[in-house]
């Protein structure tokens, strides 16, 4: 008699337990491994992190089938000697201690008619979830969790400009959580970049309404005409020039920027990340070697005194410390300082990737290469462009607003015109200029925007249109904001003019 | 009735301003739009010098790290 091998369905079980730091307990030591570390920094880093986050609570879900490993199982592992099996294992993270005798009523309450309540207390202490795959040395899939608050304890800001809303369900029950998508580089269909593009397209794809690819799909669109390397499977890494195929062939465009001035590299940064476009971050390590992380997020101090007195404005971007990563070497919102570094006489920028406990990752420092944006095609305007005309006009601005001897704060980035229009509503405009901006104005889906602002509040927005390669002349409007004072309404008025842009007050 | 143009209009105008003070304004404000490129002149060449690739960065490779 043979075996009946595959003629039945898999069980369910859900099993909830106390969550512990060292989550690679959870996990069985791959048999055999003795060139890899056990367990993966990975587990080290996300048990670090998620108990930084406060979790008290894990459910895991014993089946669950994942789309991007379903991919990359049809594509590599279905093909391999070992059986690995086509589904995960999915860990949920809660900071609310619950046992299963109370994960049990909750389902029991919900089915008592009080499912908002039992989901709302889910909803409430949910920090998100990850994907167990079954790969040994390589377990984590996709998985998102909650960033950190919003402010240091030293009271620095933390900014996710990169994060989305994600919907998983558990029992029945609908779960939300803020974040982005993370995974481990499987070393097989996938490698650092592969990782970092697919994290970056997680944000930028669902806002253009394409379809999100898989590990193993950018792998593939990547490999397809760019081979100088032999085999696109097992993944050897992929060249600038193959990110920028694998972006296009995604239904976006590739901007890549090459690292100039630790300040400029920081505007880009903050630029993009506040547009809610994640950069892949090209880096490359003092003894040669290149990798790729995804940028989420910005730290944040004070804006920075004019390094220049003779200039009438303070740069925002003066203000970034550091960007949060998602390095598939460690985890997800690994911090990175940004800071300067002399190599070969010339000053580069570098960064250096910390442990959630703030530990350096040892003996590391690498060097920005580039930023490499998948970009909505119609987007043509860069935020280099923006920042060239904000200079202009933060400076003209701080010009005539001698009575903040700070000078003025100018930061630079896009916005979906739809999003800007509903903030307007709260701008105190006149009825006549809020007539005009919501119903006389086109605008492009996105709009460039320059914010000239002060300490206390928002002087001036200028928008521009986005589909234009040159910011200038490409001014829609001037649009006055809260702190502008009176006394400067007609300079501002001809300021528009001379923008060839409508002023909207 | 909706309009079927080849081409969207332009945006409504502003109403043009032929007041001697405005001149003059728009004047003073033309000399301050020229001081403040002047003084930020290199800063924006800074600022798009990073959109010039060439193509030993577009064969940088970023390979697994380990």
């Amino acid at each position: 008699m043979l075996d009946a091998h595959g003629h039945g369905y898999p069980s369910q079980t859900i099993k909830v337990i106390p969550f512990m730091a060292e989550l690679s307990k959870l996990f069985h030591r791959p048999e055999g491994l003795i060139e890899d570390p056990w367990p993966p920094p990975q587990l080290v880093y996300l048990g670090q992190y998620l108990d930084r986050l406060g979790c008290k609570t894990v459910v895991i879900e014993s089946h669950y089938i994942d789309r991007d490993y379903l991919n990359d199982f049809a594509l590599f592992h279905a093909r391999s000697l070992r059986g690995y099996p086509h589904f995960c294992q999915r860990m949920h993270f809660f900071d609310t201690p619950f046992d299963s005798d109370h994960f049990r009523n909750l389902v029991h309450q919900g089915n008592a008619g009080k499912r908002k309540e039992s989901q709302e207390y889910l909803q409430q202490g949910y920090l998100g979830y990850s994907v167990v795959r079954p790969l040994p040395g390589t377990p984590v899939g996709r998985t998102v969790l909650a960033t950190l608050g919003a402010t240091t304890a030293a009271g620095r800001k933390r900014e996710f400009g990169a994060v989305r809303t994600y919907a998983s369900h558990l029992a029945g029950f609908r779960l939300e959580i803020q974040g982005l998508a993370f995974q481990q580089q499987d070393q097989a269909v996938s490698a650092c970049a592969t990782t970092a593009l697919w994290t970056s397209f997680h944000r930028v794809a669902p806002m253009e309404g394409l379809t999100l690819q898989t590990p193993a799909e950018v792998t593939e669109a990547a490999s397809r005409y760019f081979l100088a390397d032999g085999r696109a499977l097992p993944s050897e890494g992929l060249t600038i020039d193959q990110i920028s195929e694998a972006i296009r062939a995604a239904g976006l465009s590739p901007l890549v920027i090459s690292s100039t001035t630790l300040i400029e590299d920081k505007g880009q940064l903050l630029g993009f990340l506040s547009s809610g476009l994640a950069p892949v971050l090209a880096i490359k390590s003092l003894n040669g070697m290149g990798h790729a992380v995804c940028s989420v997020g910005v730290k944040r101090g004070d804006v920075q005194p004019r390094s220049d007195p003779k200039l009438h404005y303070r740069d925002q971007a003066t203000s970034v410390l550091g960007t949060y990563t998602h390095d598939d070497r460690l985890g997800p919102y690994a911090f990175a300082d940004l800071l300067p570094w002399t190599v070969g006489g010339r000053i580069s920028t570098a960064l250096m990737i910390k442990w959630p406990d703030k530990t350096p990752v040892p003996d590391e420092i690498w060097l920005l290469k580039a930023l490499i944006v998948p970009v909505p095609l119609k987007l043509r305007l860069t935020i280099g462009r923006l920042r060239a005309l904000g200079f202009n006009v933060a400076e003209a601005l701080g010009q005539m607003l001698i009575e903040f001897p700070d000078g003025v704060i100018l930061n630079c980035r896009f916005e979906l015109s739809n999003s800007y229009r509903s903030r307007a509503f709260d701008f105190k405009l006149s009825d006549g200029g809020a007539h005009a901006l919501m119903c006389e104005v086109t605008l492009p889906r996105y709009v460039g925007l320059i914010e000239i602002s002060v300490p206390d509040g928002p002087l001036l927005d200028v928008l521009l249109d986005s589909t234009e390669t040159r910011a200038n002349p490409a001014t829609l409007a001037c649009v006055r904001r809260e702190r502008l004072p009176a006394r400067i309404a007609s300079q501002v008025a001809a300021l528009a003019k001379a923008l060839g842009a409508r002023l909207i007050a | 009735m909706i309009d079927h143009k080849d081409q969207p209009s332009q945006q409504p105008a502003e109403a043009p301003q032929t007041a001697p003070e405005s001149n003059a304004e728009e004047q003073k404000v033309r000399e301050i739009l020229e001081k403040a490129r002047q003084s930020v002149k290199a800063l924006a060449k800074d600022a798009i010098a990073g959109e010039e690739v060439d193509t030993e960065l577009l064969n940088f490779r970023m390979r697994r790290a380990e």
